[in-house]
């Protein structure tokens, strides 16, 4: 089990703020992602939780193409992450944002 | 199997475009075998699927071969598909292009993550490696909802009552 926390310096600021959102479940090969507000404007924080050791780089790199592609300031992320490949995260990602974003409850 | 036969008597359609896609400059108009790899970037415990060296060469050295066994030629492959995107390897004009083509679509492998961004970007410009946005197509719709079965209970509904699981996976 590997614990780290990602901090990005972000420009793009995500304007609708709402509660909470999880997406994804915690199951062999996915993972499952809380997005919620943050608290500084032009800050992405990300806290991941894993149970494979020594990929560091490749989250970093999944990370910072996520936050290139997203209007993430502000936002804290969690993830818990049960074996999920670099194309599942960056999807459920982007899947989270998505449902934060929008409105409907 | 993934070698090109480059003579053939009977000729179709896509064998007659990619002949085209991969000569668009020929004089003599030919035909090209397609050979598509559809693979994902990683396998299982994050073993990359694409690599710099392959293991054939030191299997050849260890069981004295002549040559490292090879089953499929680079050259002879016309497309790779992975969770990534399409490399239109035969649109590919020189060989540093071939490899960005690839180094494109490896995902966040150690060969993917050495690509030369720009490179990509213009063979994306140009159509030989298509992402699924370029396709028309939201990855963020990849969701249980476009599965015809979501659940157990849908897959005995399908089946008509022929399915019969296991106890623990009725919850309804």
């Amino acid at each position: 089990m590997e614990q780290f926390v990602m901090k990005f310096q972000v420009t793009n600021r995500l304007t609708t703020s709402t509660s909470p959102r999880v997406c994804g479940v915690v199951s062999s090969g996915n993972l499952e992602v809380l997005v919620e507000s943050g608290e500084s404007e032009d800050i992405c924080r990300i806290d991941v939780n894993t149970p494979a050791e020594g990929f560091r780089d490749i989250w970093n790199a999944v990370l910072s193409d996520f936050v290139e592609r997203q209007p993430v300031g502000g936002v804290r992320i969690t993830i818990n992450d049960a074996g999920a490949t670099p194309a599942v995260v960056s999807l459920r990602l982007d899947q989270a944002i998505d449902i934060f974003r929008s409105e409907k409850p | 199997m993934g070698s090109d036969a480059r003579g053939r008597r009977h000729a179709s359609p896509a064998w007659l475009r990619a002949g085209r896609e991969a000569r668009p400059h020929a004089a003599m108009p030919r035909g090209q075998k397609l050979v598509a790899q559809i693979v994902e970037t990683s396998r299982e415990h994050m073993q990359p699927a694409f690599v710099e060296r392959l293991d054939a060469w030191d299997l050849a050295e260890s069981a004295g071969m002549e040559l490292p066994p090879v089953m499929i030629y680079g050259e002879d492959v016309t497309h790779i598909i992975t969770e990534e995107g399409i490399a239109h390897l035969l649109r590919c004009e020189t060989p540093e292009e071939r490899e960005q083509a690839i180094r494109g679509v490896a995902g966040y492998t150690q060969a993917g993550l050495a690509r030369d961004k720009r490179m990509v970007e213009n063979l994306r410009d140009r159509g030989i490696v298509q992402y699924p946005q370029d396709l028309g197509i939201d990855k963020r719709m990849a969701t249980r909802d476009l599965l015809a079965a979501r659940n157990i209970k849908d897959l005995v509904l399908a089946s008509g009552g022929l399915y019969n699981p296991p106890k623990h996976f009725r919850n309804w």
